[in-house]
């Protein structure tokens, strides 16, 4: 068969259409002027502002030791993947904002990225000993989360100017930048070097962070399901 | 002077039959690599509809210079878009305008898939209740329909979703009557062929023919980019063909 002739059986197969009912329209006094939602790349600064204000006032709070013991470039390159991958993040965090709002940032590129993230620390890290890993890594967890919960409350009130429709992937995108906050923290105060503990401990607040945050959609997802 | 080459004849040889064999083999397993394979029928669609869309135009101008405008005509048809800023600015009419204007189209797109059709009225509905909570959203200047289908999809999908739940947790009390048939010519089963297809297939598949959109308002639409609507849409294709002609209707 060719295509035109399922053309054909498509169209003629939805056939005559039971007759469509009487749409309800809003009431006048409930269609009043709104003010329009920022564009793109305004919400996405935004998102990319609740990163850096979070990530410095944590560090300001705990101390920029982190700052201290880096050399010129592993700071330069440290920080070039940060702002990359919260740039990302805030790109698809604000086309979840509206319908239609562009293209979903692929899966794959955001793994490359993760990727590219490690490959960067273990080679600008040397040293992969693992004495007192978990000792030692635990507490920065725990800061890292400590300091994503407000930049997650941030970016929730963002979201809710605008109109979401899959809140798996915008809590998804939410927790990420929430998580890239922390770790933001966690490289401007963290004074340890090792490599092990950088790529798991601070690594892990993001990954957390973002499953945390595709969870909570799931489960708003689901509640309204059940309503 | 002889000339020297890099490249032995042995080298060239080995590099003659490895690609004849490799083309051998993608013409036995009817393989393509990713960039030969182009969807001849959707680029050749896409041209011939803006072709026609473009002759369209040019028809109506003409006919407007030639013809005197009628003075007791309400007022030119405006764009969705138009009516999109008017109803963000408080509008009624414009509001009324748009819900007559689109709504037939949403609804046989509710109806072009398997599960809406015994819903399709109240997922209208609810369609227009999202669309007045998210008009805020709306960037003037962006094409409307594909920011309207958006929210369609997802209250097709949420209401899926919903009803499934309640569905599966109630029981019939009395039977239903069959659907009488409607006397037309008997034909390929559409449900069971659409439901056939994955959710995304389906979904681009509607949009395109049944809804008439472009390539490009489909991918605004689905959040995807045109390629990979028209490797949805082929797939889709693909599927259909090969159920159609299990069933006796192909060649």
């Amino acid at each position: 068969m060719t295509d035109r002739e399922i053309d054909e059986l498509l169209e003629r197969g939805v056939g005559k259409l039971p007759p469509m009912g009487a749409i309800q329209t809003p009431p006048a006094s409930e269609i009043r002027p709104v003010r329009r939602l920022a564009p793109t790349w305004a919400l996405a600064l935004g998102f990319f502002g609740v990163f850096v204000a979070v990530a410095f006032a944590g560090a300001s709070v705990f101390g920029m030791y982190g700052v201290r013991a880096l050399t010129m470039g592993q700071r330069i390159a440290v920080f070039s993947v940060l702002a990359c991958m919260a740039g990302f993040a805030a790109v698809a965090a604000a086309r979840e904002m509206r319908p239609a709002g562009g293209r979903r940032i692929a899966g794959w590129a955001l793994a490359v990225t993760c990727c590219s993230m490690l490959l960067g620390f273990a080679l600008l890290f040397h040293d992969y000993g693992m004495r007192r890993f978990a000792a030692q890594g635990m507490p920065c967890f725990g800061a890292g989360l400590l300091f994503a919960v407000p930049a997650a409350f941030c970016v929730t009130l963002l979201f809710r100017r605008g109109f979401v429709l899959n809140l798996i992937a915008a809590g998804l995108a939410a927790g990420l930048m929430a998580g890239l906050a922390g770790l933001g923290m966690l490289e401007l105060h963290c004074p340890n070097l090792n490599a092990m503990h950088v790529m798991f401990w601070h690594v892990a607040v993001v990954v957390v962070s973002g499953l945390a945050g595709m969870l909570a959609g799931w489960i708003i997802t689901w509640r309204r399901a059940r309503t | 002077m002889s000339s020297t080459s890099i490249v032995s004849p042995q080298m060239r040889f080995g590099a003659s039959g490895f690609i004849t064999i490799y083309k051998k083999s993608c013409v036995f397993f009817r393989w393509r690599p990713p960039w030969r394979r182009r969807n001849l029928y959707f680029s050749c669609r896409e041209r011939h509809t803006r072709c026609a869309r473009g002759a369209a135009k040019i028809a109506i101008i003409g006919t407007s210079i030639v013809s005197m405008p009628d003075p007791s005509a309400a007022g030119t048809a405006e764009s969705l878009e138009q009516l999109m800023q008017a109803y963000q600015n408080g509008d009624g009419a414009a509001a009324d305008a748009l819900i007559d204007r689109i709504s037939p189209q949403l609804y046989r797109f509710f109806m072009a898939q398997v599960f809406s059709r015994k819903y399709a009225h109240d997922l209208l509905q609810d369609t227009w209740l999202r669309v007045h909570q998210a008009r805020h959203t709306y960037r003037p200047g962006e094409p409307a329909l594909p920011w309207i289908y958006a929210i369609a999809r997802h209250v097709r999908v949420d209401g899926f979703r919903k009803l499934r739940r309640i569905e599966t947790r109630e029981r019939g009390v009395e039977t239903l009557p069959e659907r009488a048939p409607d006397g037309s010519a008997p034909g390929p089963d559409l449900e069971a062929l659409l439901g056939a297809l994955p959710e995304s297939q389906r979904e681009v598949i509607a949009m395109l023919k049944i809804s008439d959109m472009s390539l490009e308002e489909v991918a605004r639409a689905t959040s995807s980019s045109v390629g990979s609507v028209k490797q949805k849409a082929h797939r889709g294709y693909e599927k259909l063909r090969q159920l159609l002609t299990a069933g006796g209707y192909g060649r």
